[in-house]
């Protein structure tokens, strides 16, 4: 499984990762501190299977960098994970296209429990 | 064919040679790999390559030719000619016969001329001594027919001594099964299952996960006298201790590997619950009042929460070997110490957090208990008739009772 995590938080980026490597053994993870970063990897490592975005990024934020792989990938499972908890921006970040929504302080049982939402909901869109 | 073993079969074990059916027989000559010398043990492991065979001569010119009969536990490769065991054990050769055996048979003494044993398929049996600095380890079994000097033997199974143990304080006894011998003298010697001795332990460390007896059958002196004994399952002589008041130390009710997987294990892994049960005392007010945090709060919050998870998980994993143990173990621990005839003075009886020494000879039968009422705790030997003697006691640090604690939810 190829599962990109963006985040300008070295240790956000590593926890997301130790939870995911704890649901999916052999994932091949590629991480990004911004959505410049995260659309780059994207053009040089083709489509990847589970996305975490993170809003508040410098260079271009979560928002953005969600529309953005809308513009052209309408399948891939994007779950947004980041500070902002207020009902307006999960609102938009759903409009925006992300499948899921986890607002930090989380627990790696609530990140594992909405990764799995989330893959479970598209698997079955996709089927 | 290859030279000859003088060992000779066993008898009644799987690989008996005169089993019928798995036997087959080939015309020609048997060249066994690597050497082979009359007398020689050789030990192979499954699928090891024994042998080649050479087909007869094919003209016909021999009327009888030689035949080599193929027994349990090897198989003949037609296409390559080559005897391969089918089963790790003893190879053995005699009158045009080859088999594995799984039991190592030394019909004499084990000594020098032999050396070490490391038999991992089966039971090794010795009809003899073992001598001193020897080392016999097996993945079965261990049966000797004479006494173990200052030797060590291993068994994953039991382990039983015709005769005794001098150990001379260097000889060592362990089986994850039963142990039984004779007399036991400055030895050590562990068992996983009970500890049998027939005689007479003097000046040794035992130590048996299962009951340890010492002189069960009648006619038997069953003297424990020095050193250090502990029985997670209860313990019982007919004689304990010596008139002449050595120190003796005797110990019932708990299981050494428990308290050693606790040692380990116990403390580090309170240490990290404590620590976890820290970081949720300091985020609870933060999630119960997110609205209010910064997003460098938040953040550090589910960094938080992220350690606290570890570190439950590395506790938990800690005491996954704990309690196992302790389930097996705990149902059938029984701290009591039963003497048939006499104890003597100089006796240090361990039951459970409380240790007390005897001052006086005093006969059997006594049940040696532990009494714990309203403040009063002591080490209480019980008559045949109910009179209980308080002996001196002191209260002594009771590591079950810390793991007993710890498997609360």
């Amino acid at each position: 499984m190829k599962i990109l995590l963006v985040d300008d938080s070295r240790t956000m980026r590593s926890i997301q990762r130790k939870v995911l490597e704890s649901m999916s053994a052999g994932a091949d993870f590629t991480e990004a501190a911004d959505g410049v970063e995260a659309l780059a990897a994207i053009a040089a490592k083709g489509k990847f299977d589970l996305v975490l975005v993170d809003w508040n990024m410098p260079n271009m934020d979560g928002h953005t960098l969600v529309t953005r792989i809308r513009e052209k990938d309408k399948a891939t499972p994007l779950v947004m994970v980041t500070t902002e908890a207020e009902k307006q921006r999960v609102l938009d970040a759903i409009k925006a296209g992300a499948n899921n929504y986890v607002v930090k302080p989380f627990t790696p049982e609530t990140l594992s429990e909405k990764v799995k939402q989330t893959l479970e909901k598209c698997a079955a869109k996709a089927a | 064919m290859g030279s000859a073993s003088t060992l000779e079969p066993p008898e009644g074990r799987a690989s008996d040679p005169d089993a019928p059916s798995r036997e087959i027989t080939l015309t020609g000559q048997i060249e066994f790999a690597g050497r082979s010398e009359p007398g020689a043990l050789r030990v192979v492991a499954a699928d090891e390559v024994i042998a080649r065979v050479i087909p007869a001569n094919a003209t016909g010119a021999d009327p009888a030719p030689p035949t080599i009969t193929i027994g349990p536990g090897l198989r003949f490769d037609e296409p390559s000619s080559m005897l391969r065991a089918t089963a790790g054990g003893c190879l053995r050769v005699a009158d045009r016969r080859v088999w594995i055996d799984q039991t190592l048979h030394i019909p004499g003494q084990l000594d020098i001329s032999i050396g070490n044993i490391d038999f991992p398929h089966g039971d090794v049996r010795i009809d003899g001594n073992v001598a001193d600095l020897l080392k016999v380890t097996a993945g079965g079994s261990i049966q000797v027919g004479g006494a173990v000097e200052a030797a060590e033997l291993n068994a994953s199974g039991d382990i039983r001594i015709a005769g005794g143990i001098l150990g001379r304080d260097k000889g060592r006894c362990a089986a994850r099964g039963s142990i039984h011998c004779r007399f036991a003298e400055n030895a050590t010697i562990s068992s996983g299952g009970d500890l049998v001795i027939a005689e007479e332990s003097s000046h040794s460390n035992l130590a048996s996960a299962g009951k340890l007896m010492i002189g069960a059958d009648a006619g038997f002196k069953g003297a424990l006298i020095a050193g250090r004994a502990s029985a997670a399952r209860g313990l019982s002589c007919r004689v304990l201790g010596s008139h002449a008041g050595v120190a003796t130390f005797v110990e019932a009710g708990t299981d050494a590997e428990l308290v050693a997987l606790w040692a380990s294990a116990g403390p580090r892994s309170q240490d990290l619950r404590a620590r976890a049960k820290q970081i949720r005392d300091q985020v609870g007010p933060l999630m119960r009042n997110q609205k209010h945090l910064t997003r460098d709060q938040k953040e550090k919050a589910t960094e938080l929460l992220y350690k606290m998870d570890e570190y439950e998980a590395e506790a938990e994993q800690l005491m996954k070997a704990v309690r196992a143990r302790y389930a097996k173990v705990s149902p059938h621990l029984c701290p009591e110490v039963q003497v048939a005839e006499m104890i003597y003075p100089g006796v240090t009886i361990r039951l459970r957090g409380v240790e007390g020494t005897t001052t006086r000879a005093l006969r059997g039968p006594l049940r040696i208990v532990r009494e714990d009422r309203a403040g009063f705790r002591a080490v209480v030997l019980v008559t045949e008739q109910g009179i209980k003697i308080a002996l001196p006691s002191t209260i002594v640090p009771d590591p079950l009772k810390a793991i007993a604690d710890a498997m609360q939810p």
